[in-house]
């Protein structure tokens, strides 16, 4: 064999040996990345075995070709949908006729369909139970689930225009002492908090204080929405707002991710630094 | 006749033990937990409730409230402080409860329109059947407050028994507030097999419109694409009050005749909104040019003042006690 052939060839080898090694990374990668697909997309995933085909537990749903009563074995995921369902039969509404087989064991991508004295669920996916059974599943659903979170935060800490850690001083009702003219049984009930600031992490904000504007009623259309209190110590996602129709102009905190707990400091920092 | 009027005068609380009281003949009363077995464990604030029976089927029977499509609670935990995702809606629709036995069994499905993520699942919500038979159920009308927006949306289904989202008729929006649906269908003459549909609500609190006491009538509200019209119903000052109050609530009769009820505003002081209680009336299906106008008072305006001048307290009220730490809020009349 010449050197060129010589070369040639542990090139080559060199090359498959990349190869092989990249593809044997990818497959989980695709897996997880297929998982992860399915856990954003459905609210409920379980382990379960099918017990009867063309039948339901829910008179509100009619058994059809579609449907399938599957008993609950173990919840991987569960987005605050139903309580204990463990040991529970339920109906599953297939994603197509005849794609599970009496006694067969799965893991279902669901979400909730009907509550009543029994469940039905969609189905958005099934596939067969991976090794490691579901308790693997759950450390890789629960990576899933806060990554979600993160990104939920992450556009709000985006949208804040102004972001302080600090310490509420005092709060009491927006606007002085006059009373509201009339408005809605959903008005806001505005109220502002002096926020003493330790530190600034994102925004420029005044030298010592920063007022935050807050819905103080626990109306539907506010009850979510953060309360702040004297003494109360935390991360401020901070947004100007000015909406004459709401009564209210300046920094406001509406949504419930808008509060951070003091814990969170560092993770918040991270997420302004991050790109878009 | 049903009465949407004491809708607001329920509690979250007592909608949370969820009863609804069956009388039959009036020998016994059935007291029934509408929240089915697997919502057992939900915590989330399901109040405003509204209840409608099919006329022609009384065994049919729909409810609405403010109810998430989740259970506003960690996993296994009931009680547990809400955080953020659990605040949030699953997906994008809200449930309403159906009962299929006269009220005996209860289940959720979905068929609100809402969206994803947003904090409430729904604002305000009412819903009535009309007499017209769709398959073996009847047409359901709906007015709710869309969540995240709170604009207005009438809406119709034709099985109330699906979870599919029902049709959007028709949208209002700038400040408006507490649909209060009402519906019915032409017996005889021209029109005969018509819908007839009837929205009472508050067409621009808070400054939008100082006149607001509104209706939204469709005169054939189960045609493919229903024309809505407006009419304003208060014609007097509401003077320093700015608006009418917020609960306008219509009455349908099968001959044609309309009435509505609402809460005249006159003026605002103290805390507390100068207050008529004002009826109007059409008799022929608020049809004509000048609707509701049948009933005119004694000043020559449309709408008999039934009570004059009763004063409701109303919103956020801070006495200006001096040495006192903490104001004193008097929960708003949600009349």
């Amino acid at each position: 064999m010449t050197p060129f052939r010589l070369l040639i060839l542990l090139l080559f080898t060199a090359l498959s040996a990349c190869t092989s090694n990249g593809a044997a990374a990818g497959a989980p990668q695709e897996a997880t990345s297929k998982t992860e697909e399915l856990v954003r997309q459905s609210s409920l995933v379980f382990t379960g075995t099918v017990k009867k085909l063309n039948a339901t537990t829910v008179p509100m749903v009619s058994a059809s070709q579609s449907t399938a009563i599957v008993r609950v074995e173990e919840i991987v995921h569960n987005a605050g949908v139903v309580t204990d369902i463990a040991g529970k039969e339920i109906t599953v509404e297939l994603l197509a006729p005849g794609s599970v087989k009496p006694g067969e064991r799965a893991m279902f991508y669901t979400n909730v369909d009907t509550y009543g004295e029994s469940l039905a669920v969609t189905e958005v996916s099934h596939e067969a139970i991976p090794s490691g059974g579901a308790a693997a599943m759950r450390t890789r659903v629960a990576e899933i689930v806060e990554r979600v979170a993160d990104e939920k935060l992450q556009k709000r800490v985006a949208q804040a225009e102004l972001i302080v850690a600090g310490r509420v001083t005092a709060a009491r009702p927006y606007g002085g002492s006059a009373q509201h003219a009339p408005g809605s049984e959903h008005d806001p009930e505005w109220w502002e908090a002096n926020v003493k600031v330790e530190s600034v992490e994102k925004g420029q904000a005044p030298p010592a204080e920063v007022v935050v504007i807050f819905p103080h009623s626990n109306d539907v259309r506010w009850f979510g929405s953060p309360k702040f209190k004297e003494g109360q110590e935390g991360i401020f996602l901070l947004h100007r707002t000015k909406d004459e129709q709401l009564r209210v102009s300046g920094f406001t905190a509406l949504d419930s991710l808008d509060y951070q707990p003091m814990d969170q400091r560092e993770h918040v920092r991270k997420l302004t630094q991050k790109p878009r | 006749m049903r009465s949407t009027g004491t809708r607001a005068a329920w509690t979250p609380k007592v909608f949370l033990a969820a009863s609804l009281i069956l009388c039959t003949g009036c020998h016994h009363v059935r007291v029934v937990n509408m929240v089915p077995r697997t919502r057992s464990g939900e915590t989330c604030q399901d109040s405003e409730p509204s209840i409608t029976v099919n006329p022609e089927n009384h065994e049919q029977i729909a409810a609405s409230a403010f109810t998430w499509d989740n259970l506003c609670n960690a996993p296994g935990s009931p009680g547990v402080p809400a955080n953020w995702w659990q605040l949030g809606m699953t997906g994008s629709s809200a449930p309403i409860y159906v009962s299929l036995d006269g009220g005996k069994k209860w289940h959720l499905r979905k068929s609100v329109p809402s969206t994803a993520g947003a904090t409430t699942p729904t604002g305000d919500i009412t819903l009535f059947f009309s007499r017209t038979r769709a398959g073996s159920t009847n047409v359901l009308y709906t007015g709710i407050l869309h969540a995240p927006d709170y604009s207005m949306n009438v809406l119709r289904t034709q099985d109330f028994r699906l979870s599919t989202p029902m049709t959007l008729l028709d949208t209002r929006t700038n400040n408006v507030d507490q649909p209060h649906t009402q519906a019915t269908t032409v017996p005889q003459g021209p029109d005969a097999g018509k819908d007839r549909l009837y929205v009472g609500f508050n067409n621009g609190f808070s400054g939008v419109n100082p006149q607001s006491a509104t209706v939204d009538v469709a005169l054939d509200a189960d045609s493919a694409t229903p024309a809505f019209n407006l009419t304003q119903l208060e014609t007097r000052s509401t003077g320093a009050a700015g608006q009418d109050g917020f609960a306008n609530v219509p009455a349908v009769s099968r001959d044609g005749t309309v009435y509505i009820v609402y809460y005249g505003w006159r003026g605002f002081s103290g805390g507390g909104v100068s207050t008529d209680v004002v009826v109007a009336r059409d008799d022929n299906w608020g049809s004509g040019a000048t609707p509701f106008t049948a009933l005119v008072d004694s000043d020559a305006h449309p709408g008999i003042r039934v009570v004059q001048g009763v004063v409701l307290p109303f919103g956020y009220v801070r006495p200006g006690t001096a040495g006192r730490q903490q104001p004193q809020y008097r929960r708003g009349s949600r009349e």
